[in-house]
């Protein structure tokens, strides 16, 4: 029989159930309300710092390439072996207490304890030979004495953080990592190297250690190489694995590549023979720089000495520096084929307008000298023979504005468009201020101060036929159109005066290759020491463009203060610009041009390495 | 009364349905996000490997090194101007 609920007091039960249900409620709410809105901030922040990373991502820095797609610049991971000196002693100390306690309890647990506890040494000194032992591994793999590394480490002892070794291998980084010292930690970078090393340290520059760029491309074009290292929010779960994306602080953006218009193998041949041009006449310093006529692309630029940028110790100025575009000289008479264009554009002479030299030629109370009393020239011959009397005579029919216009024009007195760091403009002084005798200087190349890239970049101005095509240090993958600044005709005229100062009986005769025809002209000037002339010092220069016939490249040679008798440019300057020129070219593929061609051809077959296929057993004993 | 079990059944079942998808996508965005993790982590290793053997490969076959086995190992010179003919 069931019994009723109602003679036990139902309701007055069911109420109490009720409250406590109830009171457990509202207690559930309260709680939730205390963690949800009193104490939210708190348990979020506590969250977060349980859960919450922020994770950087490295944004490599861009390589540096060649025409040909040669790395110039690479980066590289590297590791830095950081100390934290004031954990590393605490640890290694608690660790030394703890291992003399357990070789107490066991004898053979370690090497250690067949010394450790030995009553007769001094305390101190047992605990130094436990910390010497356990950092002796380190010690060798950082090719330190385990002595010195105590010491640098005790000396910063209260220090949290102190380089040990910087730019280590990661494979070096891993073996230290793996002797498990607490209190030594790693930091991961990335550092520049130049595989070319010399053959570009001067353009391509370097980075710092922030692998920012110090000097050269690397500095221009920074911004572009850089990128921009990410910053990610991510939620992590109790693994740290990444589960969640939370927000995008900095997106991450690589650096990006950069082509120049350099040729690796320009350079080596550039390198190559300006060292032996440095070394046979003791010079200073041997600078060339080559301009493609065709697309104004620089294909090559370096100076001797060169600077290797992986080196550090390198890394100064005058080995760093680019001369190209840094030194400014007086040009001597690689001036003349523009002061020729000028006045040819000008109208005032013509290829054959003669000239009555007689070795001198007084303006004012000054002299202008030739070296030889050459008599009547007509301007072919003044250019020919380098006549700076015939040049002072041009310069007497010249007027001033159309010169300093022309000279502009070229791209003298301004920067060019590369805008390399430390690039120089020269001195062009305008011609209205001058004297009668200044002015004339300035038509063999006194009073006037150029870069060599001006040079070269006029040289390749009148090798297009008169268009001033832009300079680039970046590879063109799309041809530009210059701006004419000279008829083709007086182009074509000047070329041709260039080509007989190589000619036999020329002054740059040397400058002859066997496989294309060249033009150009030389140049020899004193230097300038203390604010004055330097009777003893000169420079020594070669500005030419080859081929003559289809001029492709344009190439200037700058021999600064050659130290043996000869010092001429036609001498010194001259024979570098032949065996640069001609290397170059065949490197660039240009047909050869002075060579005949013929479609018959009497091949001469060397018998000791090809025989007839009937001839075995000969062609068997030939080989051996 | 029956209507409203039947759509209360249907919410819950909605809701339950909701709920695992809400799970399996919240199981499938941390996959993807670990694997991304890891795909960048093997580009960077890539990278780092790859720049290593860049460098290796410029160090061992520099020019100085080229042109040196050329001229001495295989006796190669460049022909002179007089040795070279321009076939039509």
């Amino acid at each position: 029989m069931a019994r009723s609920a109602a003679r036990y007091g139902e309701t007055g039960r069911r109420n109490v159930v009720m409250s406590i249900l109830l009171v457990c409620a509202l207690a559930l709410v309260a709680r939730l309300f205390y963690l949800q809105v009193v104490q939210s901030r708190f348990l979020i922040a506590q969250g977060d710092n349980r859960a919450l990373r922020t994770q950087t991502e490295n944004a490599l820095r861009g390589m540096i390439l060649d025409r040909e797609g040669e790395p110039l610049a690479i980066s590289t991971p590297v590791s830095s072996v950081v100390a934290d000196p004031k954990v590393l002693w605490a640890t290694l100390e608690g660790d030394f207490a703890r291992e003399k306690e357990a070789c107490l309890h066991d004898s053979a647990r370690s090497s250690y304890c067949s010394w450790i506890n030995l009553e007769a040494l001094d305390p101190a000194i047992t605990l130094m030979r436990y910390e010497k032992e356990r950092l002796s591994g380190l010690a060798e793999r950082l090719a330190m004495e385990t002595g010195d590394l105590m010491d640098a480490l005790h000396k910063r002892a209260n220090r949290r953080f102190y380089y040990l070794r910087r730019r280590l291998a990661p494979s070096e980084m891993n073996a230290i990592m793996a002797l498990g010292i607490h209190g030594i930690h790693r930091e991961d970078g990335y550092q520049r190297f130049y595989p070319a090393g010399e053959l570009v340290g001067q353009v391509v520059g370097f980075t710092g250690i922030d692998e920012h760029g110090q000097e050269g491309i690397e500095r221009q074009y920074d911004d572009w190489l850089s990128g921009q290292p990410g910053k990610v929010l991510i939620l992590q779960d109790r693994r740290h694995n990444a589960i969640h994306v939370v927000d995008e602080e900095v997106p991450a953006a690589p650096g990006e590549s950069l082509q120049l218009s350099l040729d690796k193998r320009i350079q080596f041949v550039i390198h190559r023979v300006l060292s032996e041009t440095f070394d046979t006449f003791r010079a200073k310093s041997v600078s060339a720089v080559m301009v493609d006529v065709k697309t104004g692309e620089i294909l090559g630029m370096l100076s001797v000495p060169a600077g290797n940028p992986n080196n550090s110790v390198e890394r100064v100025p005058q080995l760093m520096k680019n001369r190209i575009v840094t030194d400014v000289f007086e040009p001597g008479s690689t001036i003349k084929p523009i002061a020729m264009a000028a006045a040819l554009e000008a109208g005032v002479i013509t290829p054959h307008t003669q000239f009555k030299t007689k070795g001198y030629l007084a303006i004012g109370h000054n002299l202008v000298r030739d070296t030889h009393n050459y008599g009547t020239l007509d301007a072919i011959g003044v250019f020919r023979k380098s006549s700076n009397v015939g040049m002072a005579m041009i310069s007497k029919r010249m007027p001033r504005d159309k010169y300093y216009a022309f000279i502009k024009k070229m791209g003298f007195g301004a920067h060019s468009r590369v805008r390399f760091p430390g690039e120089q403009v020269g001195i062009l002084h305008d011609p209205q201020t001058l004297d009668e005798f200044s002015y004339a200087t300035t038509f063999f190349g006194y009073g006037i101060a150029t870069t060599a890239l001006q040079i070269a970049h006029a040289y390749a101005t009148i090798a297009a036929g008169g268009m001033k095509v832009p300079l680039t240090l970046l590879k063109r993958h799309n041809p530009r159109h210059g701006v004419r600044v000279m008829t083709k005709k007086v182009a074509r005229e000047v070329l041709h005066m260039m080509e007989t100062a190589v000619e036999e009986g020329g002054t740059g005769m040397r400058a002859n290759t066997g496989s294309y025809t060249v033009a150009g002209k030389t140049g020899t000037a004193h230097t300038i020491s203390d604010g004055k002339y330097d009777a003893n010092r000169y420079r020594a220069l070669f500005a030419g463009v080859a081929p003559a016939s289809n001029p492709r490249i344009a190439l200037v040679v700058v021999v600064e203060n050659p130290n043996r008798n000869s010092y001429y440019g036609g001498l010194v300057a001259a024979p570098a610009f032949a065996k640069i020129a001609a290397s170059s070219l065949k490197i660039l593929g240009v047909l050869p041009d002075k060579i005949s061609q013929t479609d018959d051809l009497d091949l001469k077959v060397d018998e000791h390495f090809f025989l007839p296929d009937d001839k075995p057993a000969e062609r068997h004993e030939t080989a051996r | 009364m029956k209507w409203i079990a039947l759509l209360f059944a249907g919410l819950l079942s909605i809701m339950a349905c909701s709920g695992v998808k809400t799970a399996y996508y919240a199981h499938e965005h941390a996959a993807l996000v670990a694997q991304v993790q890891t795909l960048k982590q093997q580009r960077d290793r890539l990278n780092d490997n790859w720049t290593q053997l860049l460098l290796e490969q410029k160090t061992l076959a520099n020019d100085t090194m080229i042109g040196h086995a050329v001229a001495v190992d295989l006796d190669l010179h460049i022909p002179t101007a007089v040795q070279v003919v321009y076939l039509d």
